[in-house]
């Protein structure tokens, strides 16, 4: 297949996604959600693009209507751009960080359920990496240092991963028609 | 390549073989935003060729569009590998494809294309109308399909331009809000109106090409981004006229003067905050000859007339 027909393809798909729209069997009535206005404007820290002024949210030296971007971490490097009114500087990681723990989970959750069967393949493969078997040792010892609770609540979140895993891999094996593995 | 200006020349001296390595890049890149876009262009909307001049317009945004992010993806320190490429001339694509809808096929037209664009970022679903806006979704998949799009920077310079480009509408539709404001407040309305639309498009392109941009960069990117707006308004001040768009640059008494006390004083902050590498020299270079082209096509259509396709290098 040439790059052109793969990205025939690919459009074809793109296409075909929007069909979808309105339809009673669709997932969800948002299929990407990319506007993050509100959470931007919640944002701990306001970055003014036009003056390069760092500011933390709500500062009365933000001009009106200036450009900011949100922002949630900083650097030590960032604050040669700190408002001398409001001085942010970078904050130690707070309650808030929990649920940004739940939404990452959630997002991983989302990826499984698309791209499983596919992870599960490249994680093995990566696991024989160099660098995978230095994260596999440091991810023990993560799972070593977490509560019995958080242990729980993972194992059930990796058992009902590889659960769909394996859902979505017999489907596809339907799909295919022929029972094996990645089909015609 | 010359300045014109002494002043400009202080500020910043182009190294020997810049003008013929731009030359020689802009020829490079037409052939292969070409390549990218005739067959997107001839399987999705045969038609738009029909119109050669509209189309080679497109060509031409899509080049300029490389070339700037090639400069600015250099300033990052990243190099500007094909898939780079790729990107910088699907975004040149659909910037040419969302201008048109907003300045080409009437009000009603432009209010529905923003209307279904807000819905498209609040939920990816996009009601497909024409085939025009169905090369422009799938020009814009295929370009999402490059990045992930949910970074924080890129989502925000994604809606900071589609409020700009709302804001931008929005003015040309109802001049009578910009009535009402005393001339010092619609100066600098307008003056806002123009740094913003492009400020964010060139933060929204740089963000698509590099990972990750240091604060440092962002306003200088800005300001480059700004810069090409007020350029590129003078360039089209009798075109924007004839089309009812009020711009900063047609408003002001001598408009020649104020753009190259804007050039110059952008020129002194890119110059000085700019990263010494070769990205900080291709994007000066861009918009010094930006610059020096835009001043003689203003000239050339106060003479003669022209439009807003006209292509004009």
């Amino acid at each position: 297949m040439s790059s052109n027909d793969a990205a025939s393809l690919l459009d074809r798909a793109a296409l075909a996604l929007q069909t979808l729209c309105g339809d009673k069997h669709a997932v969800s009535n948002v299929l990407l959600r990319i506007d993050n206005t509100a959470e931007a404007a919640a944002a701990p820290y306001q970055f003014d693009a036009a003056l390069g002024r760092l500011h933390r949210r709500g500062c009365r030296a933000i001009p009106e209507m200036a450009p900011v971007y949100g922002l949630w971490h900083l650097t030590r490097d960032n604050l040669k751009h700190a408002c001398k009114r409001c001085r942010p500087l970078p904050e130690e990681p707070h309650s808030e960080d929990t649920k940004d723990r739940a939404d990452l989970l959630f997002g991983l959750v989302s990826l499984m359920d698309q791209f499983g069967h596919v992870l599960k393949e490249r994680g093995r493969d990566f696991q024989n990496t160099e660098e995978g078997r230095q994260l596999s040792s440091q991810l023990g010892a993560i799972y070593d240092g977490l509560g019995r609770r958080e242990q729980e609540v993972l194992d059930t979140v990796l058992s009902a991963l590889d659960a769909v895993i394996e859902k979505l891999r017999k489907l596809d094996r339907s799909l295919n028609g022929n029972g094996s593995d990645g089909g015609g | 390549m010359r300045s014109g200006s002494p002043v400009l020349s202080q500020l910043w001296q182009p190294p020997t073989g810049l003008a013929p390595r731009i030359e020689e890049l802009a020829r490079a890149y037409r052939e292969e935003v070409g390549g990218i876009l005739t067959p997107l262009v001839e399987a999705w909307h045969p038609l738009l060729p029909a119109s050669p001049s509209e189309y080679a317009k497109m060509l031409e945004l899509s080049t300029k569009m490389t070339l700037v992010g090639h400069a600015c993806a250099a300033v990052a320190g990243y190099e500007f590998d094909a898939r780079r490429r790729r990107v910088a001339i699907l975004f040149g694509c659909c910037c040419f494809l969302a201008d048109s809808f907003l300045d080409d096929f009437g009000p009603e037209a432009a209010r529905s294309y923003l209307q279904r664009f807000s819905r498209l970022l609040s939920s990816g679903w996009f009601d497909i109308r024409t085939e025009r806006e169905r090369l422009f979704y799938l020009a814009l998949s295929r370009l999402f399909a490059e990045r992930d799009v949910l970074d924080p920077l890129l989502r925000q310079s994604i809606l900071r331009l589609h409020a700009a480009q709302t804001q931008d509408v929005a003015l040309r539709l109802n001049p009578e809000s910009l009535a009402t404001l005393a001339p010092g407040q619609q100066y600098a309305l307008l003056k806002r109106a123009a740094r913003d639309r492009s400020g964010h498009a060139i933060i929204l392109l740089t963000t698509f090409l590099v990972p990750s941009m240091p604060l440092t960069l962002l306003p200088l990117i800005f300001a480059a981004g700004a810069l090409i707006m007020f350029i590129d308004d003078h360039g089209d001040c009798f075109a924007d006229r004839k089309d009812g768009r009020i711009t900063y640059m047609n408003r002001v008494r001598y408009p020649e003067r104020v753009l190259q006390r804007i050039v110059l004083a952008h020129f002194a902050r890119l110059a000085t905050g700019l990263p010494t590498n070769e990205g900080r020299d291709l994007l000066l270079g861009f918009l010094l000859r930006y610059y020096l082209t835009r001043i003689q096509k203003h000239r050339a259509q106060r003479r003669g007339g022209g439009t807003a396709w006209d292509v004009f290098e």
